[in-house]
This record gives structure tokens, sequence and C-alpha cells, in this order.
């Protein structure tokens, strides 16, 4: 059905046509890259300790904004849930390093991400959608029951999920493996958490590496699930469903006390990353001799946040420059266009949603496991942090990878502002001010998309350059008018 | 276990899920009201109501209903104003991502500003008839078929069947809601025999808005008033106008107070995720008939 949407060839093309179509000299491609290395080598000599804490702040919201800008500025999909896969990736990274999972939870749990697996598969092979993919979770849940309530044995209960799924994917006319793989592939992930996960997720205490890996794989779970229902939805709905998805799953970090610790407790000491531990020796040995000196704490962690920014980023300009992002700019000028020319719309649409979940769950893990902090709450990954991260996309600008960058920033300079502001008594007829977030943020957010819509860098170069465009434009006129 | 019991239980829940019910129609229709003059989806609308609970928190005990119902009204129609000319219409040009973040920007400011100057804590309304007793003023009750119910929730019910009986009028004969109907089923063409579109929008929102500050000091006594419950209630309505058919009045109470019931019922069951029951229905109901259950014509989604 897809079809390649090929760039123009460079060739024989016109300046005017080949900035229109955004071809550049590669080099102006690597430059802001070597820029940025360069600054990630130089900033923390003049950071102090508040300093490095902010700029491992920066680099968490940067990712955050990388990959809801990919979802908002390119592809045009609104998400005010995005503070729902963050949270994922911390609670995921939290939980396998920090808190044991209760033994009667567990059953339960492999069940779970058993169905989850199955959904997934029911969508991605049997395309199915709307009721017929209701009917097969719910199949998919009784079966568990039916299993657990007959005890079966293996060989059993992998012949009932097999038999089951294939007359139910005849009957919603799929071809009949594909029933049988997902009822296997079912069975199999309960199986594996349950027999396999077991004792490391009634242990806890695993290696924060693997904390990341999962939060990445359930994150990406969830998120095709999810993403492939809400994103047949469009404009106003799609923003109230992806709000609705966020709330519900606050609504659990807070809730399921067994597993998350709920509001009041949170999960306290996780462990930092032992970044240059983990690293073999040469290689620690160099990154040391080219930073000038031993790399330990915040320092660590700096490079460790802002390497993953730097992955990111390159991600981000690739996808942005290759068929995907030509597609997904297809998809966010005109759907129907798109879809007439042959672009899977909804493929494309999946995909960078998926891909920017997984970005927000590798900040969630990096925020999780930071170091001197190790505490969350699931109170920072309500509705408030998703609205912030629209805030960082809004002000670096829309549809610009290297403004998320500057959108990550300023919005954790503003914040820092306001704390220090609260902090400082300050009282303005009579009335303390406290929680000024929401104001400030609202206000920018209205003023920005008023004034700038296309972010503050991009906006106000605009700006700067229409005014320079009328003033000479008068002079030439004047000079007209002189002679 | 079915026993009198709990057939009195669920009836006391039937009966307050009718109460959060009519508040969850009225900011239904707000939405429809705002949709169906300029196709943008309010997401302000909770916080409408948020500020009438909060002017009755601050004027109900004081100077009464006959003070507190005007000033709530004249305070939602100054938002409503505000939002309409200082955020909305600017940003009309633009797409509908704009104007979701426009509209969530001022709801979030006004969610601020409200805990900045009322704080953050829930703060108690004295019903409308109550009665003085050493603890201040209570409610009167009502028994009924085992269920206690205030005379406060017959007040929300009434005023909410008064609201929805006063907009189906103006609606169907007053010269301004045929114009406004007229300037949502094609701006164009409604320019063309001289209606001022841009007037039908702000008068639209200080409608919406009015409505939504109604239901707020409508239900304060209930509720009580808190900065953050605008979100919660913006939410359920919306829920309640994509049931219903957004645009759809009728079908928005209905399904407004039909929700209300749901989420009660289940919340004595599932107690711990009483919250996200709404939110669990808002995306079955999204994926499964974003026409809405009650909506006759299919909508574009």
């Amino acid at each position: 059905m897809s079809v390649n949407v090929e760039a123009p060839s460079s060739g024989n093309v016109t300046p005017v046509a080949r900035r229109r179509i955004g071809y550049q000299n590669p080099v102006w491609h690597l430059l802001p890259f070597i820029l940025f290395v360069i600054g990630c080598m130089i900033a923390p000599r003049f950071a102090d300790e508040k300093g490095m804490t902010m700029l491992i702040y920066i680099g968490i919201n940067a990712i955050l904004a990388i990959g809801l800008n990919l979802l908002m500025g390119y592809a045009g999909q609104i998400s005010l849930g995005h503070a729902a896969f963050f949270g994922l990736g911390a609670y995921t990274s939290a939980i396998l390093t920090v808190r044991p999972i209760p033994a009667e939870v567990i059953p339960g749990f492999s069940v779970g991400l058993g169905v989850m697996v199955g959904t997934a598969l029911l969508i991605s092979l049997g395309r199915i959608a709307g009721w017929k993919l209701g009917a097969g979770v719910v199949l998919l849940i009784m079966l568990s029951w039916i299993v657990k309530a007959l005890h079966l044995h293996a060989v059993g209960f992998y012949g009932v999920y097999a038999v089951v799924m294939a007359v139910y994917a005849v009957l919603v006319k799929a071809s009949w493996w594909k029933g049988v793989v997902t009822g296997l592939m079912t069975v199999l992930t309960g199986c594996y958490c349950f027999s396999s996960l077991r004792n490391v997720l009634a242990a806890g205490g695993a290696s924060p590496w693997t904390g990341i890996v999962a939060g990445i794989v359930l994150t990406c779970v969830v998120a095709y699930l999810i993403g492939g229902q809400v994103l047949r939805l469009k404009g106003h709905y799609l923003a109230m469903a992806t709000l609705g998805f966020g709330v519900i799953v606050e609504v659990v970090f807070r809730q399921w006390t067994a597993v998350t610790g709920g509001s009041s407790d949170g999960i306290v000491g996780i462990p930092d990353i032992q970044v240059m531990d983990s690293l073999p020796g040469f290689v620690r040995r160099a990154l040391e001799f080219m930073v000038g000196h031993k790399l330990d704490g915040p320092q660590e962690y700096f490079y460790l946040v802002w390497g993953l920014v730097f992955v990111a980023l390159l991600i981000a300009v690739n996808i942005v420059r290759s068929r995907v992002g030509r597609a997904m700019r297809a998809v966010h000028g005109s759907e129907v266009a798109a879809e007439s020319l042959g672009v899977d719309t909804e493929r494309y649409k999946v995909q960078v949603f998926v891909l920017s979940a997984g970005l927000a769950s590798v900040a969630g893990s990096l925020y999780a496991h930071n170091a001197g902090i190790g505490y969350i709450n699931p109170s920072e990954f309500g509705l408030m942090t998703s609205i912030q991260m629209v805030v960082m996309v809004v002000v670096g600008g829309m549809a610009s990878v290297w403004g998320a960058l500057i959108g990550a920033a300023a919005i954790q300079a503003l914040k820092t502002w306001l704390i220090t502001i609260e902090r400082t008594d300050m009282r303005i007829f009579g009335m303390e001010l406290k929680g000024l977030d929401p104001i400030v943020f609202g206000a920018v957010l209205i003023v920005i998309m008023i004034v700038l819509p296309q972010g503050v860098v991009r906006g106000l170069a605009d700006l700067a350059g229409a005014s320079w465009r009328t003033i000479r434009k008068r002079k030439r006129i004047m000079a007209g008018r002189g002679s | 276990m079915f026993g009198w019991d709990w057939m009195s239980q669920n009836f006391q829940l039937v009966m307050s899920g009718i109460t959060s019910g009519c508040v969850y129609a009225i900011v239904a229709i707000g939405f429809s009201v705002i949709y169906n003059s300029t196709q943008v989806i309010n997401f302000a609308q909770g916080e409408f109501v948020m500020i009438g609970a909060m002017v009755a928190a601050v004027l109900l005990a004081k100077f009464g209903l006959l003070v507190a119902f005007p000033v709530a009204i004249l305070a939602g129609c100054l938002v409503g104003l505000l939002v309409a000319l200082f955020v909305l219409i600017p940003a009309k040009k633009g797409s509908v991502i704009t104007l979701i973040i426009v509209t969530i920007g001022a709801s979030i400011m006004f969610k601020g500003l409200a805990q900045l100057f009322w704080g953050e804590s829930a703060i108690p309304v004295p019903a409308f008839t109550g009665v003085k007793t050493a603890w201040g003023i209570e409610d009167r009750t009502f028994h009924i078929l085992g269920a206690v119910i205030g005379a406060q929730d017959v007040w929300v019910v009434a005023v909410t069947a008064l609201l929805v009986l006063g907009m189906y009028l103006f609606f169907k004969y007053a010269l301004v809601g045929k114009a406004m109907r007229a300037a949502a089923m094609n701006s164009t063409g409604a320019r063309l025999v001289g209606i001022n579109v841009r007037r039908m929008i702000v008068i639209s929102f200080v409608m919406a808005s009015a409505l939504g500050a109604v239901a707020g000091v409508t239900v304060a006594p209930v509720f009580y008033a808190k900065c953050n419950m605008g979100m919660a209630l913006g939410l359920n309505g919306f829920c309640a106008a994509v049931l219903g058919g957004l645009g759809n009045f009728g079908g928005g109470v209905v399904a407004g107070i039909l929700l209300g019931i749901v989420e009660k019922v289940f919340g004595g069951i599932w107690s711990d995720y009483r919250e996200a029951i709404s939110f669990i229905i808002l995306l079955l109901i999204l994926f499964v008939r974003p026409q809405g259950l009650i909506a006759r014509k299919s909508r574009k989604g």
C-alpha cells in the first residue's frame, strides 16, 4: 500500500526550489552537532554544583521535547498525555531496581503483560481494530481465567490458546495462523514473566540498565497499543483522548500502592547509574583523558544524559530528513492528500508516536536515577508535566529539532527562576506567591502561540528579517523619490 | 446480599450520581454552545465552573443567594469575554493544534490564578436553604426509599432543568440564538446575510462561561470550591458532550446524567480508581463511536 516518498533529486533544481525543498549543504548539518559536542565538553567546567543539576535537568527535558516535537511539530498530532510515558519509564526502572513486586501481584502482572503482547500482535498481524479488537482482548483475558481455573499443564494451555485464537481469527476473517501466533505469544510472554522473571520481579535490585531497557520495551508496547486506537482520532478528540490516557496512568501510579508505592510514599532510594564502572577500562581512560579529570557523581551523569540527548538528536535529525520524515510532514499538511498519494498515514503516525514514547521513557528512567535524588512520586507525572512538555515544544518552535533544546533550556531556567521567587517570600497585594508555574506557563503558551507561532528563535529571527527588509525597502523608496 | 440495604445504598449512589451528572450536563452544554458557533472545543470550560464556585465560596456565606448569583454570572461573563477577545479570536486563524494549546493555556492560567487568590485547599460553602445548627449551616435532608437527599441536590437538578430549558428556547426562538446557529452551520453564508460572526463567537463564549459560573455556584455547597476542580469537571463534561453527540443539547444532558450515575455506582464498587472511571468511559467511547451514542446523524470525528 505504501509508496516511496522520494526526495526530489537536487541536480537540476534552481536555488529557490532548493531552498523550498530544504536542500542544504551537508556541512550545515554537521556544524550544529560539532558545536553541540564542544558545548558539552566546555559546559561542565564553568558550572558549579547547582549549574550541573540544572544542566542535567535540561538534558532530560531536551530528550522529552525532541520526542514530543517529532510527534507534534512534524506529524502534527497533539499529545497531552506524554507524561504517562515519562512516568512509565521512570516507574519501570525504579521498580525493577528498588521495589520488589509483591508475590501475589506477579500472576496478574504476567497475565497482563501476556494480554498486552497478544493485543499488540492482534493489531499488527491481524490489522484488527474496533469491536473486533475488543472481542479479541476479552477473549484473551477470558482464556487466561479458564486456563487458571482448569489447572492445565503447559501443553494443555498452549493448545487451548492456539485453537481458540485460531477459531477467533477465522471468525473475524483473518487467516487462522495469525490467531495461533497471537495465542502462543500471549502464553509464552505470560509464562516467561511468571517463571523466569518471577525471581527478578520479586527480589528487585536489578541493574539500572536493565531497568532502562525494560522501561523502553514496556512503554513502546503500551504506546503501540494506545497509539493505534487514539491516533485514528483527529484534532480535539485526539487531544482529549491522550489527556484522558495520561490521567488514567497517573491514577494507576497513585492508587496501585502494592507496586508503585502510591502518592504518600513514592519510591525512595533509587540507585545512581554507575556509568564509568560499566564502561570498559580503555574507554573510561580515553573519556577521562578527553575531559581532563576524573569523572564522578553529577559529572558522570551529565555526560550520560547529554550523550543520550546527542543520540536522540541524531535519530530526530535523520528521521526528519528521511522518507518517514517526508511522509510525516505530508500527514501534517493534509492527511487526506497524503493518503491519496499512497502514504500509509496510520502506520507512520503510530510509528512516530511509539518513537516519541520511547524517548520519553528513556528520559523518565534518567529522571528516576538522577544522581543524589533517587526519589519519584506520582505527582511528577501528572497533567501539569504533560503541559510543560507542550510548552517546551511550543517555545522551542514546532517542527524544529534544535529548537527543542532551546525550549527545554528556557523552561528549566524559567522554573528555577520561579522557585527562587517563591522562596523569597515576596508578596504582591498581600498574597503569597505560591504555585506560579501554571500562571506563567499558561501565559507563555497563549502569547507564543499568538505572537510567535514558530517558536521563539525562528519567530524572532523572522521578525528581525522582516523589519530589516522593510527598512531597506523604505530606504530605497525614499532614495527613488529623492532623485 | 441483594436485600434492602443493597437497594438503598445503590439508590443513594444513583441519587448523588444525578447531582454530579447535572453538572456534567451543564458543562457539556457549554462545550456544545461554543462548538456550535466556532467549531472549537474550549478546554477552559471546566475552569468557568470553578470560577463560579469560588465566587460562591466568597459571597454566599456573607451576602446570600441574591448577591452571589448575579456576581457569579457577571464574573463568568467577564472571564468568557476575556478568553474570547484575547485568546480565541487572535488565534482563530491558526490550526486546530494552536486552538487547543491556546485554550489549555487559558485553562491552566485560570487555575493558577485561583490557586494564588484562594489557596490550594477546598473551601466549604453553605447550602442555599440550610438550617442553622450549632456546627454552622447544615443542609436540610429528605429521606426517600432509604436514601438521604439534601435540599441542595434538588436545587442542582432544578437549576439544571431551568438552564436546559432556557438554552433550548434561546436557540429556538431568540434572534441571536438563530443567528448563532446560522453562523455555526455556514459562517460565510451567515456573513453574507449580515450576521457578525465574530460577535457570535464572543456571545457564545460569554454564554458558555456564564452557564459554567451558574453551575459552579449551584454545586459549590455539594462539591466544595477547589482551585483544581475545573479540569476533572471539564473532562467529564466533554465525555458527556461526546456521548451525546457534540453540539446536541438534549443528548449532552441525558449523557451527562447517565455518566454521573455510572461513575458513582462504579465508584462505589471500585473506589480506588474512582477518578479514572470517566476517562476509561471516554476512551472507550472515542474508540468505538466517536460520533456519540445518542446522535442520530453521523458527524465527522
